[in-house]
């Protein structure tokens, strides 16, 4: 299954992408597309730590399990207001 | 209102349309763009979002905070984009029966803002440009 993922801020300027699809086998979990994109990007595995990682929009477990057509996004912790 | 804009807002026109008679008091937090971080001095400032994930958390964070402090009117608006020193970043404000639930609500939406909405800051200053720390860091 494809799923896409976007980058923001320190992780977008890190990886030099606002987004990228990856390819996954069926059951893949959210830890399991964690591990496929810091290996594509080896500069995030320094902030390995404190990235945060969603998953359609919301804030998400890594045992949860990914669909096809699923956004994730992974990005710093967060800094408005 | 819940909005996210590349434009300024005016804080008079937010509050000329929250006043209800049944609204005794309306709270207004507004964050500004501060001219020195530490021992830097800053420039300017670049707001970005996870725009789309940012609406939906700024609508579950009003939401709750409508549950939890029985309040009715809130507005929330966060700049993006470049903004030099003193300008608006963000405003909440928010209308209740009586100031305690108002400051109480306006509170906890800053807080849950300030840690849970998909909003980065990079401030630009005299000794180069630096992602402003988030408050889970």
């Amino acid at each position: 299954m494809r799923v896409k993922v976007k980058f923001f801020a320190l992780c977008r300027e890190l990886t030099g992408k606002d987004e990228e699809k990856f390819q996954l086998k069926n059951g893949a979990t959210l830890r399991d597309l964690q591990k496929l994109v810091v290996s594509a990007h080896p500069a995030l595995k320094g902030l390995k730590n404190t990235i945060l990682v969603s998953l359609n929009e919301a804030l998400a477990e890594e045992g949860i399990m990914l669909k096809e057509f699923d956004e994730a996004a992974f990005f710093p912790p967060v800094s408005g207001g | 209102m819940i909005k996210i804009t590349y434009s300024d807002f005016s804080i008079d026109e937010v509050i000329e349309k929250m006043r209800r008679k049944e609204i005794g008091a309306i709270v207004v937090f507004v964050g500004i763009v501060r001219g020195q971080t530490k021992e830097r001095t800053v420039k300017r400032l670049e707001v970005e979002a996870y725009k789309d994930m940012t609406i939906r958390q700024l609508k579950s964070i009003r939401e709750k905070a409508k549950q939890d402090f029985n309040v009715s009117q809130i507005a929330i608006i966060h700049r993006l984009g470049s903004l030099k020193v003193t300008d608006n970043i963000m405003l909440i404000a928010v209308g209740a029966a009586h100031r305690d639930e108002a400051f109480k609500a306006c509170r906890f939406i800053l807080e849950q803002i300030k840690t849970t909405v998909p909003v980065w800051k990079k401030e630009f200053t005299s000794e180069g440009s630096y992602w402003v720390k988030g408050e889970k860091e």
